[in-house]
C-alpha cells in the first residue's frame, strides 16, 4: 500500500532524515520519501504496519503534525 | 561507556542550524557511543564525550550523512570548496560512504573504453567510414554515452528514494543532457531535420525513463527535456556549422560533464543517509552499445541535409 501524509513542520534535509529514520523503524514499511519542500512523506507499507502507526513514527519527535 | 578512555572533543558541523540538525547530530553519534554534551549553533560545533574510535567514527557517519563534519575548525569560506573536492576525492578513489558514486564512476570509464574500442573496430573493419571529423563525432557521442550511462547507474542504485523536486531534476537534467549532445552530434552531419528527431528521441526515451524515479511529474520533466534539448542540439549544429563547430562541441560537452558532476553530488546529497543498491551493469553497458551503435548508423549512413558541410568541413 502507497500513501502520502502531508505534514507541518518539515523544513530540511534534517527533517527528512530524522522521519525517514523513524518511520522506516516500523515493521512493514518498505519505503519513506519524506520532502520538505512539498510538506509531504511517501511510505510504502504493508500488514502489520498501520496508518496510525505510521502517523506515531511521524510525529515521535520535532514537532511534526500529520494534516 | 569507560571512563578512562573518554574524551571529550569538538565537532565542527557545517550547516548545523537548527534543532532537527541537532537531534541527528545526536542519534548519529549515539550510534558510535559518543555523547552530545552541547551544541552550539551560532559557531557550528557541538561539544562530545565518548572514546577516541568512536568520536572518529561518529564523525565519519556524519560525513556519509551528507553532513560536513570535522575534528578541525573549517573557516566559513572553504564550505562549498570542501564538500565539492571531499565529493571527488571520494568518487575517484572510491573513500567510504561514496560507494553509488565511485561505481558509478566507473561505469562511466568502462563504458568511454568499451565504446570507443568498438567504436574503432567498427571503423577499422569499414563497417562505419569513420574518418576526418566523423571520428571526431563519433569520439565525442562515445563520452556523452557513457556519462549518461554513468548517471543513469547512479539513479537506479538509489531506486525510487526520490522526491518530486529530485526526481524533476534528475529527468530534466539528464533528458536534457541526453538531447542535446545527441541532437548536436547528429545535426552537425545530418542537418536540422535527422538531428532534431534523433536529439528528441535520445532525450524523451532517457529522460522519462529516468524522471520515473519520482513518479509521472519526473516523467513529463524528462519528455519535456528532451524535446526542447533535442531540437536545440541540432539547431545550435547547424547554426554554427561554418564557425568553429567543432571547437564549440568540445565545448559543450566539457560544460555538460560538469553538470552531470553537478547533478551526482545533488543526487548524493539529497538522498544522504540512504544505502543504495548495486544495480547490475549488464544491461546499461548494452543501452550504451545500442545507443551508440544508432548514432554511428546514422551519422555514417543517415541523409544529409547540407552536403559537404560535415562539422564545419
Amino acid at each position: 500500500m502507497k500513501k502520502t501524509f502531508k505534514v507541518t513542520g518539515m523544513t530540511c534535509d534534517s527533517c527528512n532524515w530524522i522521519i525517514r529514520e523513524n518511520v522506516s523503524e516500523v515493521k512493514g514499511v518498505s519505503t519513506v520519501k519524506p520532502d520538505y519542500h512539498c510538506g509531504e512523506v511517501i511510505v510504502e507499507y504493508a500488514p502489520p504496519a498501520d496508518e496510525s502507526q505510521i502517523k506515531a513514527a511521524i510525529c515521535k519527535e520535532g514537532g511534526y503534525k500529520v494534516i | 561507556m569507560n571512563p578512562i578512555a573518554s574524551v571529550e572533543r569538538t565537532i565542527f558541523v557545517k550547516e548545523l542550524n537548527c534543532d532537527s540538525c541537532e537531534r541527528v547530530i545526536r542519534r548519529i553519534t549515539g550510534r558510535h557511543q559518543v555523547q552530545v554534551k552541547a551544541v552550539d549553533f551560532t559557531k557550528n560545533e557541538a561539544q562530545v564525550e565518548g572514546g577516541e574510535e568512536g568520536i572518529r567514527a561518529a564523525v565519519e557517519s556524519l560525513n556519509a550523512n551528507g553532513y560536513a563534519a570535522s575534528l578541525e575548525r573549517m573557516p566559513q569560506n572553504s564550505r562549498v570548496k570542501e564538500k565539492l573536492l571531499a565529493f571527488a576525492a571520494g568518487t575517484v578513489f572510491g573513500r567510504e560512504g561514496y560507494a553509488a558514486e565511485s561505481r558509478a564512476f566507473e561505469v562511466v570509464a568502462y563504458s568511454f573504453v568499451l565504446l570507443a574500442g568498438a567504436t574503432m573496430a567498427l571503423g577499422w573493419m569499414k563497417i562505419f567510414p569513420l574518418t576526418g571529423p566523423l571520428a571526431y563525432y563519433a569520439a565525442l557521442s562515445a563520452f556523452g554515452t557513457a556519462l549518461i550511462a554513468g548517471i543513469a547507474w547512479q539513479v537506479k542504485a538509489y531506486g525510487d528514494s526520490f522526491t518530486h523536486m529530485n526526481g524533476m531534476m534528475v529527468g530534466m537534467t539528464i533528458g536534457m543532457a541526453a538531447g542535446f549532445l545527441a541532437g548536436a552530434i547528429v545535426g552537425a552531419v545530418n542537418g536540422m531535420f535527422i538531428g532534431s528527431i534523433v536529439g528528441m528521441a535520445a532525450g524523451m526515451l532517457v529522460g522519462a525513463y529516468l524522471g520515473y524515479c519520482c513518479g509521472v511529474m519526473g516523467v513529463l520533466e524528462g519528455l519535456m527535456g528532451g524535446v526542447m534539448a533535442g531540437t536545440m542540439g541540432a539547431m545550435l549544429s547547424v547554426m554554427m556549422v561554418f564557425d568553429h563547430l567543432n571547437e564549440f562541441l568540445a565545448i559543450l560537452f566539457a560544460c555538460f560533464a560538469a553538470i552531470i558532476a553537478g547533478l551526482a553530488y545533488m543526487i548524493r546529497k539529497e538522498n544522504a543517509g540512504l544505502q543504495p543498491s548495486r544495480p547490475d551493469l549488464g544491461p546499461c553497458l548494452a543501452a550504451s552499445l545500442a545507443a551508440q551503435a544508432i548514432v554511428l548508423f546514422v551519422i555514417s549512413y543517415g541523409p544529409r541535409a547540407i552536403a559537404g558541410a560535415i562539422g564545419g568541413k
